[in-house]
């Protein structure tokens, strides 16, 4: 016999008595549900669907990054200096070098010369912690066993020193950003320490969930 | 019934969750209707409490306007909803009793969530008598089986899974799923035989 031929007079009678009792969700319920399914619809449709979008989108983001680059690696060298006197500074430099690049080295506060900046951005862009998918995935069981288990998607974050130890590390609140976090890290690490940018990785948990794991390091 | 309309009809789950994911708003209804009442009933037998069935209805489904397009098309839709709509009932089990584990909330015929999903309240003399009738005893059976049992047994009826699925869906093996849809069936069949005319 087959299993399911005994069980349907127990699945009928289920059926039937579910069928009567149970009602339906309500039609406010359903409405809500059909309107956040064409918001998040709309939502997704701009960067999916308009290819100009997109690539204003990398554009952007790579011109900001260059930037904050820039703007840090400036900071790091000539602590103090406010952004006019750096902006000032780098635009001083950048004529000396142009006219003669032998006596670029400036004398009290000395940028580094283009190849050492390059370099130096090489060498932030291959953080050396968590640097592949399974190493981050290490991380989160290591670190975050619960949201690694958990049933919702999170943003998670850690800071380890040069030598790989773990300095801070927790869940991302809602409403803030890692940027503003990292300005938060940095005051709480104090001593001018400052953080190279986050490398995000996105992972998927036991339960299928998006974990977002911000990995940051003191130089 | 416009040709649109017609064309949707035909379409498969999984197509129709492939259609929304590329941005075609117009697929997600009827794979709404389509999952709303098997759904329904399965978070109300869980949690047999309507308002917090209506609350995790709607955290189900807006879960999967926002997850549809990490749907993988090699998958099938319904094992995929019934799973997210397991994760949240278990989320909201713990946000209700923290002192309790995952193992507590997942486990085999576990007591403490038992305790609490089944026999919450005696039913009053009117109630009682009502539950003569037989529709009403099954279901009230239904709420006393051990969770495990009776969230195998709500797949199948009402969602229709396999026992491979049910098991995919529960994080156990295809023997535990199957000797779980067993031991439901063999109870509600008993009550059935008590209330039979």
């Amino acid at each position: 016999m087959n299993p399911n031929d005994e069980h349907d007079e127990v699945l009928e009678a289920y059926r039937k008595a579910s069928a009567e009792k149970a009602g339906r969700p309500t039609a406010g319920m359903r409405r809500a549900i059909l309107e956040e399914a064409a918001a998040a619809a709309n939502r997704r449709r701009p960067a999916a669907n308009d290819s100009r979008f997109m690539w204003r989108g990398i554009a952007g983001v790579a011109v900001l990054s260059v930037g904050i680059v820039l703007w840090r690696q400036v900071e790091h060298r000539t602590p103090g200096a406010t952004p006019v006197v750096v902006a000032q500074q780098m635009r001083e430099e950048s004529k000396a070098e142009a006219a003669a690049p032998v006596a670029s080295a400036a004398p009290a506060a000395p940028a580094p010369p283009p190849a050492a900046a390059i370099e130096e951005r090489a060498a932030a862009k291959q953080a050396p912690r968590a640097q592949d998918a399974a190493e981050a995935e290490a991380l989160l069981r290591l670190h975050f066993p619960a949201q690694y288990a958990s049933g919702q998607p999170h943003t998670v974050w850690l800071v380890v020193d040069g030598a790989g130890t773990l300095l801070r590390s927790g869940e991302l609140p809602a409403g803030q950003t890692l940027g503003e976090l990292r300005l938060d890290i940095e005051r709480e690490l104090g001593g001018g320490r400052l953080l190279r940018p986050w490398r995000i990785h996105t992972l998927r948990n036991a339960q299928g969930q998006e974990i977002q794991l911000g990995v940051a390091q003191t130089p | 019934m416009s040709a649109a309309a017609i064309s949707y009809q035909t379409l498969t789950d999984e197509a129709l969750l492939t259609r929304y994911a590329a941005g075609d708003v117009a697929a997600f209804e009827p794979l709404y209707e389509r999952h709303e009442l098997p759904l329904w009933r399965y978070l109300l037998r869980l949690c047999r409490d309507r308002a917090t069935a209506e609350e995790l209805m709607q955290e189900v489904w807006f879960a999967v306007a926002r997850e549809a397009p990490r749907f993988r098309p090699e998958g099938r839709f319904a094992p995929w909803l019934y799973t997210i709509a397991r994760h949240r009932v278990i989320d909201r089990h713990r946000a209700e009793h923290p002192a309790q584990s995952l193992d507590a909330a997942s486990g085999e015929d576990d007591e403490p969530l038992a305790a609490r999903l089944a026999d919450e309240r005696s039913p009053s003399p009117l109630q009682a008598s009502e539950q003569l009738q037989q529709g009403q005893a099954i279901l009230a059976a239904l709420a006393k089986l051990p969770p495990q049992q009776r969230e195998a047994f709500v797949l199948q009826a009402e969602a229709g899974l396999s026992v491979a699925d049910i098991a995919g869906i529960t994080g156990t093996t295809f023997e535990t799923a199957k000797s779980r849809l067993r031991y439901a069936r063999d109870k509600l069949k008993a009550l059935l035989r008590d209330h039979a005319p």
